[in-house]
């Protein structure tokens, strides 16, 4: 990876609609490494892979490679900040490759707006570009305050390294690349079991109570092995565990009082960027208590 | 094993391996390079270098659960008795030397070379377990008290790492509760693909071993199906569940370990109820399958043995010769080829023995004359490198030395012809079927109206039978084709589908075995590679490529056989004898240029033959 | 119906689903499976190997599927699960059985080319942080043009139709009382 690497951000639906700050820290993490984004004009919903997908796959087909075809004219390769729309990219792409008359019949449709598209364009996952390009020691070379041996528990979510034959990155039972980012910024990063449980996001429209059940577990199991906060890399999984927090704690009985953070919010901090910079007040479970303990010279922004 | 020590006509080696194979069957010359133990034999098993041993690494054998010193025994009951020392371990610090009592230790011992002429030879290389720490959803190797089925066999075993008290790894404690994962690995696309077969019965003995040790231990067995084929397996399984083994039909899912870190839970679906489960035990036991050896694949390879898509030995037929392998005087026994228990292995142990005694009971051995022969003064290797035909050979029966013309060994030819027809200079003969027995008959077949007629190569074993199936079924199919048979596809030159055009042929087949079946192994494989190009070759010469077909047809497929002549005449027919005329014609000059340099097509010109039927009066 | 068989015909469940030995792998490791009962994934592939999806189509279950993979994953002869299950949505939805919440996100596409837009306050909030503006999405004529070449008023249309009514288990449950709770 050289310096000055330019990308095409494609931040998707949640960041883009609902939260502003997990794209904050990202920006603020990528510039620290001399990495530039540009925006991706004309861009729609990636879209939703199971939602829309489970409706009518030949529209999320087909709205897929249309993003990718926008993102394919530019010169530089594209990251998403989500792994739904990492997921989306990826696995479209890989549906698209494997079964020319489908990629036929989607050309068709994009043909009319002038678009192509042709399998191979390069998507990042903003975690796996800082893990695989970036790297721990790097990250640690840059760190001006440790976390200080805070217990965390990494939540990978189900579309970062599943399907595993497509993304290919880590074991997708038990990966461990993420916690070594942790360690290397001085986090005890938790080995708990049934790491790689789906938070249930998909289904909150379908059945709420099944939804919130699913992402209640992840954190009781998390908070019953010692964890003190809990680091994320997409933002659908972001909404249960940290806007739902409240309501999984009065409807299960359990205070689980754990700060959710974007991995990037994350490094951030250990980084040197300012509290205050980084919008934590918009975080629903409240984080600052935690910035307070670890970083107590820094401004939590209260 | 110490019967077969003793055994006055059998020689045990040990520590030893065969390090290079010569020659043929009833005539093999083998090398065998016996490592040094540095312990001789006067060794008497008295334990005193062991004590004094610092280092202490795991021991093999007990799965890695107990330790060894760096001079051991192997198992107690290891024939010989003998002590060996690990050099990798040992840090030669010399206080087992100064121990013994009988000055055994001997660390001046070399490695011995010793040449054997022997008759035949048995691999009975058995199999590796497979190791399932891949299989992260079941954590062998992340929790403690997640074993294998061979762990288990250990930890039973009197003379095991815990003199039979079966206890788990993270405490010690005896367990209250055991449950067994069958097909950990097996049976799954992502890992072994196949069912090794004993797993079933090797669990369902060590739940019932344990049964018996440990009346009040519940003891679970998790399965997709329960395997129990031959004679009293059934009956042993129907005994499992009357002594109260529970058999719950599901695959689990995952193992995790329980809260508070007690115990573990399996994640399972029980099927029979359609009930998500979450099973709580005290130790798991990982049913796995076997692998092949790891050092059998470089064993193969000195002995020209190939290997399957499992990585077992290839056997000559796996079901009408499983105990030979395709190399004459090389057997099988045991799991070299595939996984198998212990009636199995013990029946196929007899065979490779008999198989070998009919080879050294006798002076000399009848083979088949259908052999190849290279001419060694038009040999390539000779002035330039070449080899293709040893490359080639499936059996390994030719070997090419530098500067040296090819030689076959003929006791190893089985006559396929493959180097024959991939030499590059055609020197290769194949002894009754060579190249003039076979344009003898293209030109005799094709003498009368040749542009009407389908040519047919087909092969002894499959092609042709399944020709004659259709015969013998009274299939009709048009009366255009002529045959000619070849022992293998592998046999087919291309300048033999190019002198049938040359003289006209209205299409040509060539037929064969499918390649999984080539009696010949390969030799169908590369005849497909070598004869693909030529479609192209025709085209470019002018005759429509649908005049040639490559067709693989078993001895049962007579109807395919009757269906494809059908075919071909109706294409010949469409093509019409114009057009045919009109491309060999078209064809000729390219087809006279290509073929020129063989020699005996002018034996067969038009004059020559008038000649010998006037001759002949 | 006609829509829905040809549907059927070109994915070929039956052929992705053969391999299944019905191990029960996929149904031990769900996550959601776990809670409920009527949510079994090795029971969806048995449905298909026994030509019988009709109850799939028409009940909810189907629905609940998280695509969280794991099945895919775990599978010991890769049927990937997962993947027909989403062809099994898709079949449910053209047969006029979609959940309301996920034909919600559809219309708000078609209408917007995103699930949500940010609101005024969103937008300050980004300017608080100093953060770019957001570049322009996707142009009303060619979602336009996605609707018309996609038949995205006729698939809703058929959807409308049979009213399907999702249920959480409960059904008395007023649907249109259903919605993220998420939101703000």
């Amino acid at each position: 990876m050289g310096e000055n690497s330019s990308f095409t951000l494609y931040e998707g639906c949640l960041i883009r609609a609902r939260l502003p700050h997990l794209e904050k820290s990202a920006r603020a993490v990528f510039d620290r490494f001399g990495i530039q984004f540009s925006g991706l004009e004309g861009a729609s919903c990636c879209p939703d892979p199971i939602g829309i997908r489970g409706v009518d796959e030949e529209t999320w087909l087909t709205l897929a490679a249309r993003n990718l075809a926008i993102a394919g004219r530019h010169s530089t390769p594209m990251m998403t900040l989500c792994s739904g729309c990492y997921s989306t990219f990826r696995h479209a792409e890989h549906l698209l490759a494997k079964n020319a008359s489908v990629l036929e019949k989607v050309n068709n449709t994009l043909h009319a707006l002038g678009y192509r598209y042709s399998p191979g364009l390069a998507v990042e996952h903003f975690a796996r570009f800082i893990i695989e390009k970036i790297g721990a020691d790097k990250l640690a070379s840059q760190m001006t305050d440790s976390w200080k041996g805070l217990p965390v528990a990494v939540h990978y979510g189900c579309h970062f390294l599943r399907p595993s034959h497509i993304m290919q990155f880590d074991d997708p039972e038990n990966p461990t690349k993420m916690e070594a980012l942790l360690r290397a910024l001085g986090a005890e990063a938790l080995d708990y079991p049934q790491k790689m449980l789906c938070c249930g996001s998909p289904i909150q429209g379908i059945d709420a109570e099944l939804s919130l059940r699913m992402a209640y577990e992840k954190l009781r199991l998390m908070k019953s092995h010692g964890a003190k906060a809990v680091v994320l890399i997409c933002p659908s999984c972001y909404l249960q565990f940290d806007v739902l927090q409240k309501s999984m704690e009065q409807k299960f009985g359990l205070s689980l009082e754990l700060p959710i953070l974007y991995l990037t919010e994350f490094i951030a901090l250990a980084l040197g960027v300012p509290p205050s910079s980084l919008g934590l007040h918009l975080h629903r479970t409240d984080t600052r208590r935690l910035i307070r303990e670890i970083f107590p010279e820094k401004d939590s922004g209260d | 094993m110490v019967d077969a020590a003793r055994h006055p006509g059998i020689e045990l080696m040990t520590y030893s391996e065969l390090k290079k194979v010569e020659g043929y069957v009833g005539n093999f010359h083998v090398t065998i390079e016996k490592k040094p133990r540095y312990v001789s034999e006067s060794c008497n098993a008295c334990d005193d270098c062991v004590e004094v041993c610092p280092i202490k690494v795991p021991n093999e054998f007990d799965q890695g659960l107990s330790p060894r010193r760096a001079i051991y025994q192997p198992f107690r009951q290891a024939v010989p008795s003998t002590y060996v020392v690990d050099l990798k371990n040992c840090i030669k610090c010399f206080k087992c030397v100064d121990a013994c009592s009988l000055r055994a230790i001997d660390f001046s011992q070399g490695i011995e070379e010793i040449e054997l002429d022997v008759g035949s030879i048995i691999l009975a290389t058995g199999f590796e377990v497979f190791d399932p720490t891949p299989l992260s959803e079941y954590g062998y190797g992340r929790w403690a008290d997640v074993i294998t089925g061979m762990d288990l066999e250990r930890l039973l075993d009197p003379s095991g790492p815990t003199q039979g008290k079966l206890i788990r790894p993270s405490d010690f404690s005896v367990p209250r509760r055991v449950a067994f994962i069958q097909c950990a690995g097996s049976r799954d696309e992502r890992h072994l693909a196949y069912c090794s077969g004993y797993c079933c019965m090797a669990s369902i003995k060590t739940a019932l071993q344990t049964r018996e040790k440990y009346p009040d231990v519940e003891i679970a067995i998790f399965y997709i199906d329960i395997r129990t084929p031959h004679k009293g397996y059934e009956a042993f399984f129907r005994r499992a569940r009357q002594e109260g083994i529970t058999f719950v039909r599901g695959k689990p899912s995952e193992v995790i370990p329980g809260s508070e870190g007690q115990g573990m839970v399996i994640y399972t679906e029980d099927r029979d109820r359609a009930q998500h489960l979450e099973w709580e035990t005290d130790l798991v036991v990982l049913a796995t399958g076997a692998i092949p050896s790891r050092t059998a694949h470089e064993l193969g390879s000195r002995v020209s043995v190939s290997l399957d898509e499992t990585g077992f030995f290839r056997e000559y037929h796996p079901k009408l010769r499983p105990i030979d392998s395709p190399s004459e005087g090389i057997y099988f026994a045991g799991a070299a080829c595939g996984p198998k228990d212990i009636p199995y292995s013990v029946s196929q142990g007899s065979g490779a023995a008999a198989r070998s005694s009919r080879i050294l009971m006798n002076e000399s051995l009848l083979i088949e004359p259908i052999v190849a022969k290279v001419d060694p003064s038009q040999c390539l290797n000779v002035e330039k490198k070449c080899g293709v035909c040893a490359l080639r050979c499936p059996f390994g029966a030719i070997a090419t030395a530098p500067g040296e013309p090819a030689r076959v060994t003929p006791a190893k030819c089985v006559g396929c012809g493959t180097c024959a027809a991939e030499c590059p200079k055609d020197c290769i003969t194949i002894y009754h079927y060579n190249d003039l027995q076979i344009f003898a008959q293209i030109h005799t077949l094709l003498t009368e109206c040749p542009e009407e007629k389908i040519l047919a190569f087909m092969c002894r074993w499959c092609s042709y039978p399944g020709a004659d199936n259709a015969g013998v079924n009274r299939l009709e199919y048009p009366p255009s084709s002529r045959g000619i048979r070849v022992m293998c596809s592998g046999r087919i030159k291309r300048d033999f589908v190019l002198e049938a055009f040359r003289r006209g042929a209205g299409m040509v087949l060539v037929s064969g075995c499918h390649s999984q079946d080539c009696h010949y192994i390969s030799a169908q494989s590369h005849a497909e590679r070598r004869l693909k190009p030529l479609f192209k070759t025709l085209k470019r010469m002018g005759i429509s490529p649908e005049r040639f077909r490559m067709e693989w047809i078993s001895a049962a497929e007579g109807a395919k056989y009757a269906q494809i002549i059908t075919e071909m005449d109706q294409t010949l027919k469409r093509i019409g004898q114009k057009r045919i005329k009109e491309e060999n014609a078209a064809a000729h000059a390219a087809l006279e240029k290509r073929l020129s340099d063989i020699p005996y097509l002018s034996y067969f010109s038009g004059e020559t033959r008038k000649r010998a039927s006037a001759d002949m009066g | 119906m006609e829509v829905l068989k040809q549907f059927l015909k070109e994915q070929d469940l039956p052929q992705r689903a053969r391999a299944c030995y019905q191990c029960g792998v996929c149904a031990g490791g769900c996550p959601v499976g776990r809670w409920r009962s009527d949510f079994n994934p090795r029971l969806f592939v048995l449905n298909i190997l026994r030509d019988d999806i009709t109850e799939i189509l028409d009940h909810h279950s189907i629905w609940l599927c998280t695509s969280c993979l794991t099945c895919l994953e775990r599978c010991p002869q890769k049927i990937e699960v997962s993947e027909i299950v989403v062809q099994l949505k898709n079949a449910a939805a053209r047969n006029g059985n979609a959940a309301e919440s996920e034909v919600k996100k559809h219309r708000e596409i078609m209408k917007t080319g995103w699930l949500q837009n940010p609101t005024k306050r969103i937008l300050r909030v980004r300017q608080e942080l100093g953060l770019p503006e957001l570049p322009e999405g996707i142009g009303s004529s060619e979602l336009n043009h996605m609707a018309s070449r996609l038949d995205w008023q006729e698939k809703m249309e058929t959807l409308r139709k049979r009213g399907a009514q999702m249920s959480a288990g409960h059904e008395d449950h007023d649907e249109s009382k259903k919605r993220d709770s998420r939101v703000d």
